[in-house]
């Protein structure tokens, strides 16, 4: 949506990360906590596959500390979100925690899915999704 | 009386992510001032400030790049700091304090050991803390206080060579220091004066200075051995990241071990000889300790060193010396035991980081003692590669203290440091055992809390105990303070719910909150228990110091008062007699007059008084000078002489007018000067 754009472009974005870390440490989703690709779920299976590495983990994780981290940034909400950063992070890495959180996300997915009575591929095509 | 004990409530227990405090990370992002980089090392102390966007060792009043962590005070009562006070140690052993860093933030029953080493004497306080006792000027220290007067100087010193007032720093302390001994740390440095904007480990300091200027992504292992500790870190540095992923270490093992292995080797030798033990004559005990020190640099460089003490005792029999050689092999045999338990926190430190070798690109040697040849071998063979020598250990830490101040006074900016705390966090619940809140090697800051419950029916309030380390029952660890929480509603055991937070802040320091969720009621503890100073005692140790440093001040006005009036009582009266009658009679009386009352003032020596008769003489002088001038038929030349020229210079009588009107301009007392120039 348009919401999601501004908070990607805006040049102010430094001072939004927290809380875009905080809402989506809060709904389980350390993919957009962390800012890297979510698990692509095959709309036929049914299936999640998400195939980031450990390197690119580390990679996304320290961009967003070094942004987060209270040297950087001052404010409580930072220091909060520095947390859930490294929880994220934490999470991705073990391999339990990381299937549990890539099968809620595809569960998350399937049932928005469902809720707009099946994927829209023209809705999707003109970015209405 | 009964101890009420909490009991760990494993269904209530939840780790609250992001639970949010009272911010504890005051305010203090200074821009403009210098935050200096200081490594208060246990033997020897650095200092680097940012110069031009780059870490640079800003060297001392001495002119050297690193300063002993020395003080001593003379027999006078004058306080040293630094080489001047290494430099007097034979002479003075009792009252030279070196190596307090192993008393810091301690109990006297951790230290048991280190008392024995010194010759100076330890000892306890009514709260079971460590003093220095202070013959010379009756006075015992808190180890803080020592520490306090190296900071003072080594700021003092870097204010001089920057050019600018330094009163911020960023001050490092070894990985595996628990809380007590960083809070004390960080006491050291309020007493100095100086505000400490962060604490952070020397390992990862010298990650900082390694990798600052370096892009590539790389897993590093920092294996730090100094003069008196030994930390292992390990560490990925990228994208301008510096994580630390585990640290281990043995805060009883460095340099100073390895000269005790040899001032005993000596020692044993000599009683077996002589029958005497050097190691209870204090004088000797100091020289057998500098020469055991100089033995093992040597020993670094060349295969053998001689070591030669006359006149070390004496008995009966007449003076007895030692002269010796101790070879290379002999040292790495006395040592071997210390070299080996190098190994276990390097093996921890990997397994806690959960790589194995081949996954460390680099091996990072830091502190004196890695010269060693043979803790190179060590760390050769425990990492199969050789060690990174491009950093000077001894300067590094300081360095990358000083890029740390750098990040903090916002001049380094895509730097980050993510440091761990080196110790599990916890506290005692029934049955005596640690029930661990934070584990070892987590990311810093972070807090976590946890929900407990009363151990008893009808328990009214609960006894936290805090602790630090790694072992199962309370006793085995490091306690770091007691509160307790009271008013808890009488209710069968298991049923009420205290809620337990734990909070770490960017310098490790920890602090605690227990509330009852059923009232709402809270208390908390910032950790200033166990080993270390309460505030009121930091706050009186600081006026103190900042006394003794107004009275060094007033002291060295007094010295230089008196040096001044001596001179000027000297001049004066030198003058008056070779222009002899040429000055009129009430002129000189008024001038000799003025000269009593200085004469008088520097017998009785008070500065105030000397001050006042200088610029009393002084108007008498001019007062003479300009009727030197207004004589009918002087000249120029009689006065002259009363300038510095007198009998050796070129402003002589005779001198021509020229040559006698510059005399006159730079005459001991001319109009423009308040002080004689010329001593």
């Amino acid at each position: 949506g348009p919401q999601d754009v501004l908070t990607r472009e805006s040049a102010d974005a430094s001072s939004l990360l927290p809380r875009t870390i905080l809402r989506a440490h809060r709904a389980s989703n350390p993919f957009d906590a962390l800012g890297i690709a979510t698990p692509v779920v095959d709309d036929v299976t049914g299936e999640a596959t998400w195939t980031i590495t450990d390197a690119e983990i580390s990679k996304a994780y320290r961009e967003r500390a070094r942004a987060v981290h209270p040297d950087k940034n001052p404010s409580e909400e930072a220091r909060d979100a520095f947390q859930a950063l490294k929880e994220c992070s934490r999470m991705l890495r073990q391999p339990e925690e990381r299937d549990a959180a890539v099968r809620a996300y595809a569960d998350k997915y399937r049932a928005e899915v469902k809720q707009k009575g099946g994927y829209d591929h023209a809705a999707a095509a003109a970015g209405d999704v | 009386m009964m101890k009420s004990r909490i009991q760990s409530m494993p269904r209530a227990r939840t780790a609250h992510a992001g639970a949010r405090f009272s911010s504890r990370r005051s305010s203090v992002r200074a821009r403009a001032e210098k935050v200096v980089g200081i490594d208060l090392g246990t033997t020897n102390s650095a200092v680097a400030a940012m110069e031009g966007g780059k870490p640079t060792i800003v060297t001392n009043a001495e002119g050297q790049r690193t300063t002993p962590s020395v003080v001593a005070y003379s027999k006078t009562g004058d306080q040293l700091v630094g080489q001047i006070a290494k430099r007097q140690a034979v002479v003075n052993p009792e009252n030279t304090f070196f190596s307090v860093k192993r008393f810091i933030g301690r109990r006297m029953e951790e230290v048991t050991s280190e008392c024995t080493q010194v010759p100076y004497t330890v000892v306890r306080d009514a709260n079971g803390n460590v003093k220095i006792q202070c013959s010379n000027i009756d006075k015992e220290f808190a180890a803080e206080e020592i520490s306090a007067q190296v900071l003072r100087k080594l700021c003092e010193d870097a204010g001089k060579f920057l050019g600018e007032k330094v009163d911020k720093a960023v001050i490092t302390v070894p990985a595996y220091f628990n809380d007590s001994q960083r809070q004390a740390t960080k006491d050291a440095g309020k007493i100095a004066g100086i505000e400490v904007l962060r604490i952070i480990n020397e390992p990862t300091a010298a990650s900082l200075a390694y990798g600052f200027e370096k892009g590539s992504n790389e897993t590093i292992l920092v294996f730090d051995l100094g003069g008196g500790t030994f930390d292992v870190s390990v560490l990925e540095v990228g994208d301008g990241v510096f994580e630390v992923l585990s640290t281990s270490g043995d805060t009883h093992l460095g340099g100073d071990d390895f000269d005790k292995r040899i001032v005993d080797f000596l020692a044993d030798d000599f009683k077996s000889a002589e029958g005497i033990d050097l190691r209870t004559d204090k004088q000797a005990l100091q020289r057998l300790m500098e020469a055991a020190e100089k033995t093992k640099q040597e020993l670094s460089s060349t295969t053998q060193s001689s070591v030669s003490l006359p006149f070390i005792t004496a008995t009966a029999d007449g003076p007895k010396h030692i002269d010796t050689t101790i070879t290379r092999q002999k040292f790495e045999e006395l040592c071997a035991d210390l070299i080996d338990r190098c190994r276990i926190p390097v093996e921890s430190a990997l397994s806690d980081a959960k790589l194995s070798l081949n996954e460390i690109n680099e091996v990072i040697l830091v502190g004196g003692s890695t010269r060693i040849p043979a803790v190179q071998a060590l760390v050769r063979s425990l990492t199969g590669r050789d060690p990174n020598v491009t950093v000077n250990p001894d300067e590094v830490v300081a360095l990358g203290a000083a890029v740390q101040g750098g990040v903090l006074a916002g001049e380094v900016s895509d730097i980050v440091l993510l440091d761990v705390t080196p110790l599990s966090l916890g506290l005692e619940t029934l049955g005596g055992v640690m029930t661990k809140i934070i584990p070892r090697n987590t990311t810093l800051p972070t807090s976590k809390s946890e929900v407990f419950s009363t151990a008893a029916d009808g328990q009214t309030s609960v006894e936290i105990n805090v602790l630090q380390g790694e072992r199962e029952m309370v006793t085995d660890n490091k306690s770091l303070g007691n509160f307790r929480l009271d008013g808890i509603p009488p209710a069968p055991r298991g049923v009420p719910q205290v809620e337990v937070k734990f909070d770490i802040d960017a310098n490790g320091i920890l602090s605690v909150t227990a509330s009852d969720k059923g009232t709402g009621k809270q208390t908390d503890i910032k950790i200033t228990g166990a080993s270390t100073l309460s505030d009121n005692e930091v706050e009186s140790m600081m006026k103190d110091a900042e006394a003794n440093a107004d009275a060094d001040k007033e002291k060295r006005d007094a010295i230089d008062t008196k040096n001044s009036a001596d001179s000027m009582l000297y001049q004066t009266k030198k003058q008056l007699t070779e222009l002899g009658d040429k000055i009129p009679e009430d002129v000189k009386s008024k001038v000799e007059a003025k000269l009593g009352e200085l004469e008088e003032a520097i017998n009785s020596d008070n500065t105030e008084k000397m001050k006042a008769a200088q610029e009393a003489l002084q108007q008498e002088v001019m007062a003479m000078g300009q009727s030197m001038y207004q004589q009918p038929g002087a000249d120029a030349g009689a006065a002259g002489p009363g300038g510095p020229g007198g009998p050796e210079g070129p402003g002589g009588p005779g001198a021509g007018p020229s040559g006698a009107a510059d005399d006159v301009i730079d005459a001991d007392f001319s109009p423009s000067e308040d002080k004689p120039k010329d001593k």
